[in-house]
């Protein structure tokens, strides 16, 4: 090993192909957002626009929110499809509840986040404490809150949402979203967490191999109890966000949106199955879908053409990076 | 061990007897479950019994029973297929284009929306097999496509028309049973035969349970999984034919919910999300009690919002036995009682 590096020292190609190896995860992802804004600028001269690059911004906003946490469940080797319909969840009591006051801004999002600990909660009950599977369970919960959100709602969009808080989204801190400020700042610190704190190592150490975790010392339960928990917390503030920018509480908001941070999150180079994966690639998985969506639109392309994009971007972008590094396991 | 061969080999035959009728039928307790449903159910809303609305209960049956009876397949070999739903929809509303209401059409219709339904299985396997990308992201990414074709052919508006033929035979009866009950008799019987007695049958378990070994032994892994996700597209598309004998017009949503509903069967019946353990017995009784139980909320004047919560209840209950929740409790119960023989582990499913 250290023969071979040496050997390779000198040459400094070799040793930027290494490193781009090595970092594989990130630079693939972010290669073909690269590659997607070139063409997209080919295409339409109205893509590098300032405007439309903070409109991209703000559109990927929630998405990235709610990828953030989805990215941290799939590390650690689970799945969650109930974030979809906590964004509905969140955007009707938030839309219910704000009666167009702005004091009553600060107790709503307090009461939104409780939700989503205790939505967290029995995630981490179910599938860390009782095992059962990851996919089902959220998906029980998924249903459980769509059909909660349908019975208090009746089916009707609410839309008693105070203009401040619509500032969220539609206010600028130097030009720029606040909202994309905020989802930034969250994926800087997430990043920073997995990177460089003891919870971060130990997220990768359950994801690759639970048994082996436990047997170094590590509380496997609680690592995977405060992703879950983190990840309802993050799509609450997705739902918050998405609140801000639609205006409306409304039973379909959101809809969608767990199989899109899903997506997002593998195509930016995560191992389905935990332990391999990084924020930095997610951003740019939530990026490559909203400039795929925009250029879409910018054509004028149909919407229903929008899924069938969707779809065969979903699977050849996980196929890019899963070629067989994992023979021989199902 | 010459010793123990003879009293193990007593206590293994019992498990070896009672293992050759389970994979027939899925676990004992379900039936019992289901048995307690119907005598609650009938307690609770009087009409349950009647012969009507069991005809009516059959019929509900018929979709889901169909599509659930491929995801079983599937879910056996530790894969999941999220493209049913979009598939249904699909050959819904293709075959009501199609037929657009000429009887002579109608056989040429259901021929191409089961080669629809057999190329979408087939795209699925294909893809799974030769990139190994999960098959949950696979399936995702063509229930996608699949949704947005349907979109674009149909506008997302309903489309086409029935013949009367097929509402004669959507809506007719043999007796107390909906004719196209029997196709779902058909489905099941074959899915049983081909899970119990065939060699592919044999060789859905072993990759099920173990993809390595399966390998080492000489099953053709890529060939037995390309099979499965053919079968359950093909089934998927059968089930959106079946449906839309009593439909009358194609609808782009019509196969909605149809995804998840059909593994939350295949979960209730007893069927391992992990793979190799299961069979398509246990999910002919989960898909009863979710038929049931539908009508029995239905008959109750249950609204349709409260009885999303409640299927979210159910599918949290289903995941609860499949992780051997109650099996654990029960352990622990008996490891408390004098011990008579020693516990036999007996994982070779199949």
């Amino acid at each position: 090993m250290t023969a071979v590096s040496e050997a390779e020292a000198p040459s400094g190609a070799s040793r930027w192909l290494g490193t781009i190896r090595q970092h594989q995860s990130i630079v693939g992802p972010w290669a073909i957002l690269l590659l997607l804004v070139v063409v997209s600028t080919l295409i339409s001269p109205d893509f590098l626009s300032t405007t439309n690059l903070l409109n991209i911004l703000r559109q990927a906003a929630p998405l990235m929110i709610v990828a953030l946490g989805q990215t941290l469940v799939i590390l650690v080797g689970g799945i969650d499809v109930s974030v979809g319909a906590l964004i509905a969840t969140t955007t009707v009591i938030g839309g219910s509840l704000m009666r167009d006051s702005d004091a009553l801004i600060l107790p709503t999002v307090l009461i939104v986040i409780g939700v989503g600990v205790i939505v967290g909660m029995i995630h981490y009950v179910f599938i860390v404490r009782f095992r059962t599977d990851a996919l089902v369970t959220t998906l029980g919960t998924m249903l459980i809150l769509t059909g909660l959100n349908l019975i208090y709602t009746g089916g009707a969009p609410r839309s008693n949402v105070p203009d401040l808080f619509r500032q969220l989204s539609e206010g600028r801190l130097i030009g720029v979203p606040i909202i994309v400020i905020i989802a930034l700042a969250l994926a800087a610190a997430l990043a920073y967490v997995l990177r460089r704190s003891t919870f971060g190592r130990r997220v990768y150490a359950v994801g690759s191999n639970r048994s082996a975790a436990r047997l170094a010392g590590i509380r496997a339960h609680r690592v995977e109890g405060l992703a879950y928990v983190a990840c309802s917390i993050l799509a609450v503030l997705a739902g918050l966000a998405l609140l801000a920018r639609i205006g409306t509480g409304d039973t379909a908001a959101g809809e969608g949106m767990e199989l899109d941070a899903i997506a997002a999150v593998l195509i930016g180079g995560t191992a389905f199955g935990g332990g391999k994966g990084r924020i930095e690639g997610t951003v740019a998985g939530v990026l490559i879908l909203t400039v795929l969506f925009n250029i879409f639109n910018l054509m004028g392309i149909s919407r229903f053409a929008h899924l069938i994009v969707k779809g065969v971007v979903v699977i050849v972008g996980v196929a890019l990076y899963s070629t067989r590094p994992r023979r021989g396991r199902g | 061990m010459t010793d123990q061969a003879p009293a193990r080999s007593h206590s293994s035959s019992g498990a070896i007897r009672r293992r050759a009728i389970t994979r027939w039928t899925g676990p004992g307790w379900l039936w019992l479950l289901l048995l307690a449903i119907i005598v609650v159910a009938s307690l609770i809303a009087e009409p349950f019994l009647s012969s009507r609305n069991l005809t009516n209960v059959l019929r509900q049956m018929i979709p889901l029973g169909i599509v659930a009876v491929g995801q079983t397949l599937v879910i056996l070999l530790a894969g999941v297929d999220l493209a049913v739903a979009a598939t249904i929809s699909m050959a819904n509303t293709a075959l009501m284009g199609i037929v657009a209401g000429q009887a002579a059409n109608v056989p040429g219709a259901i021929g191409i929306v089961l080669g629809i339904g057999l190329i979408i299985g087939l795209v699925n396997g294909l893809i799974i097999v030769a990139t190994r990308v999960p098959a949950l992201i696979v399936t995702l990414g063509t229930a996608s496509i699949v949704t947005g074709i349907t979109f674009l052919y149909t506008d997302q508006s309903n489309f086409g028309e029935p013949a009367d033929v097929m509402n004669d035979i959507g809506f007719g009866s043999v007796g107390p049973f909906p004719i196209l009950f029997f196709l779902f008799v058909v489905v099941a019987a074959a899915g049983l035969i081909v899970q119990n007695k065939t060699a592919f049958g044999t060789h859905l378990f072993a990759v099920g349970g173990s993809e390595q070994v399966a390998r080492a032994s000489g099953v053709r892994i890529a060939r037995v999984q390309v099979a499965a996700y053919v079968a359950c597209g093909f089934l998927a598309a059968l089930a959106g034919v079946a449906m839309s004998m009593r439909m009358g017009a194609g609808e782009p949503l019509s196969g909605v919910g149809f995804d998840w509903d059909s593994i939350a069967a295949v979960v209730l019946g007893g069927t391992a999300l992990t793979g190799g353990r299961g069979g398509i017995g246990g999910t002919i009784g989960g898909v009863a009690i979710i038929s049931i139980l539908n009508n029995v909320m239905n008959l109750a004047g249950v609204s349709s919002f409260t009885q999303i919560v409640i299927k979210g209840i159910i599918v949290l209950i289903a995941v609860l036995l499949a992780a051997g929740v109650t099996r654990r409790v029960a352990e622990g119960v008996r490891a408390r009682l004098p011990r008579r023989s020693p516990p036999m582990e007996g994982e070779v499913a199949a």
